[in-house]
């Protein structure tokens, strides 16, 4: 048998990334900021985005796409404080557009300012994702440890920005805000590092700032 | 682990060029995979060859060829492999740098049956 070698040099995830690109163009166009929260189980994602809910107190208009492997206890905690749909994967250990589609169509909302995907707690496959996101948030806390950036740098360098959480818990656990820092700066120099404590709503305000002028940079200070 | 799902787009993608250039029976799949792609070559591998005899009833080949992580720095325009994931110029010392490879994951090549060549009426 003769063979032939045909040349094809194709990017197997060109489609993937164009269907991601125009599910971001289509919710740019209705001044829907989309949020990508990833991070290891129990960073504390779901108690982020309660605390963000208290802040903003129905003043900002958002609503949640929260992913897990099973159970709907996260859409459960986050109910009486905004929309929200689960997203149960049944294994899979990371969300894909599709997904996330098909819960946005079930959540059937219009006129929202912020869409969060709460992504399922990974430091791994999640970074691989386009989820048509405008902005990728990892979430680390403080008792995971500082070494975390080196060891996940594949979720850092893809993230805009960098939150460490569960700051009420710093004087009890051996890490370094300085050595966490520098280690994500490493993977990304321009990482913005904020810190926070959903518990106990330090530096919640400054995150919901963040957040808001965030997404007037996307939109123009025009957009409500 | 979303090797198994991307081997099923790289099978999908492999019969849509075999079918668009009328291509023969394919005997083997080459393919590109960056080391900051996030997926492991071995586990790619073996979900390829159980999906891949599953899909064609037969075995395939396939040829990775891993691809290091390199980058270029914005300021001073260096290239560079990137050590142990640290994203900075060892020239300069800048943060502020593009990723150059080392992400792709590219079906590069089809290695093809060749076609009988006709020869005419006898």
């Amino acid at each position: 048998m003769s063979t032939d070698t045909v040349t094809v040099l194709r990017d197997i995830q060109a489609q993937k990334r164009a269907e991601a690109e125009a599910w971001r163009d289509a919710m740019s166009e209705r001044g829907i900021f989309c949020v990508n929260l990833i991070s290891s189980p129990g960073a504390g994602k779901t108690s982020i985005l309660q605390a963000m809910a208290r802040h903003w107190n129905g003043d900002v208009r958002m609503a949640v796409l929260v992913g897990d492997i099973a159970t709907d206890r996260d859409a459960q905690r986050l109910a009486s404080f905004m929309p929200v749909r689960q997203l149960t994967t049944g294994g899979a250990c990371h969300l894909e557009l599709s997904l996330v589609k098909q819960g946005w169509d079930d959540l059937n909302v219009t006129d929202l300012q912020f869409l969060i995907v709460e992504n399922i707690g990974n430091l791994v496959c999640p970074a691989s994702h386009d989820l048509g996101e405008h902005l990728r948030v990892v979430v680390l806390s403080v008792t995971e440890g500082d070494d975390k950036p080196g060891k996940y740098p594949k979720a850092f360098r893809t993230s805009h920005v960098c939150v460490i959480n569960k700051m009420d818990l710093l004087p009890y656990v051996p890490f370094s805000l300085d050595a966490a820092t520098d280690d994500a700066h490493r993977i990304r120099g321009d990482m913005p590092v904020m810190t926070m404590s959903a518990i106990t709503g330090e530096g919640i305000p400054a995150w919901c700032d963040f957040l808001t002028a965030e997404r007037q940079k996307w939109f123009g200070m025009s957009v409500r | 682990m979303h090797e198994r799902s991307l081997v099923r787009t790289l099978i999908e993608q492999a019969c849509e060029e075999q079918c668009s250039r009328k291509l023969g029976r394919i005997i083997e799949i080459q393919l590109d995979i960056g080391e900051f792609s996030g997926v492991d070559s071995t586990l790619f591998e073996s979900a390829f060859s159980e999906m891949a005899l599953a899909y064609w009833g037969r075995p395939v080949g396939l040829r990775v060829t891993n691809v290091p992580l390199t980058a270029q720095c914005e300021s001073c325009k260096n290239e560079f492999p990137v050590q142990r994931f640290y994203f900075s110029c060892p020239n300069c010392k800048s943060g502020d740098v593009q990723l150059k490879n080392g992400e792709e994951i590219r079906l590069t090549n089809l290695v093809v049956e060749r076609p009988l060549e006709f020869r005419g009426e006898v």
